[in-house]
């Protein structure tokens, strides 16, 4: 891989991430949920008694819309139990965490993310613990550190 | 989830400025259209918007982000179908880099680019414009006529000092000069 593809040349400002160990050998980045400011509609009336309305900005944890999507099809396909879809959406929102925290196309991250079957179920409990939010007890985990443990 | 898409969203009169929002696609921020009339100036109208963003700009002041995303809101109603909901999922931002991203192009939209390249095109119009001939329809054999006499009555400026590539030709000359 050149060094236009490179972990730090492509990292995201502002975006905080979990490092972890590609298959490239090189530690990324896996987007951690964040605070997000929300627009909240207000309807209220003016001094005439005219319909009118504000806006006010709610913070919540979370990731955007974007990711969030990834979770649910994900989730959906634990409730069906399809191992085949169960796979295709891990790997989509695994590469849409990898995707938001650096700069690259979806086959560089999808190249990223070449894993051996022994190592998956590690890797599998790594992003999940990315997206909850637990994972900010391990300071620093990669891939094959996780498949150890 | 509720999954919505922007192409069935989309109004026949959509047009404006391409934007990123939260869901990952891309989305068109309306450009209002400035037009006095009795009750305002903007369609959609952003006029309060606009005072309001002008005086902070003016006084150095920082723009509230929540000001930015009303904008946002209007701007993105002007141009799709959408429930106060899901306005809410697309326009939600973190703040920091994402923040002062949708900030850029929602000033970018009201304002309009701080840098454009400006071609021949923009330059017949502006002068039509400038000169409430915006309703006019002008055939091509008498455009250089009516423009001619804009300059030479001084309601228009000459391409050199408005067109990109007359005014690098200019330059262009000037240093062929020099040499």
């Amino acid at each position: 891989m050149d060094t236009s593809t490179s972990p730090n040349s492509t990292r995201r400002d502002g975006v905080d991430a979990f490092p972890v160990t590609l298959a490239d050998g090189n530690q990324w980045g896996l987007a951690l949920p964040s605070p997000r400011l929300r627009p909240e509609v207000i309807e209220t009336v003016d001094r005439l008694g005219r319909p009118s309305t504000s806006i006010r900005l709610i913070s919540e944890s979370g990731y955007p819309r974007e990711i969030r999507r990834f979770i649910d099809e994900l989730r959906s396909a634990c409730d069906l139990g399809e191992p085949d879809q169960q796979f295709l959406a891990f790997f989509q929102l695994a590469t849409a965490l990898i995707r938001r925290a650096h700069d690259i196309d979806l086959k560089q991250a999808a190249n990223l993310l070449e894993i051996g079957v022994n190592e998956l179920p590690a890797f599998v409990d790594l992003v999940l613990s990315v997206v909850s939010g637990d994972c900010s007890i391990k300071p620093e985990v990669s891939r094959k550190e996780a498949s150890n443990g | 989830m509720r999954e919505f898409c922007e192409s069935e969203r989309r109004k026949a009169s959509a047009r404006g400025r391409l934007v990123r929002l939260a869901d990952g696609q891309e989305w068109l921020l309306a450009e209002p259209n400035f037009q006095p009339g009795r009750f305002g100036l903007t369609s959609p109208d952003v006029d309060p918007e606009l005072d309001l963003f002008y005086e902070q700009i003016v006084l150095g002041q920082d723009i509230p982000l929540v000001d930015i995303i009303a904008a946002a809101r209007i701007l993105l109603l002007a141009n799709y179908e959408l429930t106060e909901s899901e306005i809410a999922e697309l326009l939600e931002v973190e703040e920091g880099a994402e923040a002062e991203a949708l900030a850029g192009i929602v000033l970018e939209a009201l304002f309009g680019p701080d840098q454009k390249v400006r071609g021949y095109v923009d330059w017949v119009r502006a002068s039509l414009l400038a000169n409430g001939l915006g309703i006019s329809s002008i055939p091509a054999s008498a455009l250089n006529d009516v423009l001619s006499i804009l300059m030479a009555t001084n309601r228009t400026v000459s391409p050199s000092r408005f067109v990109d590539a007359c005014r690098a030709a200019r330059d262009r000359d000037s240093l062929e000069q020099l040499i």
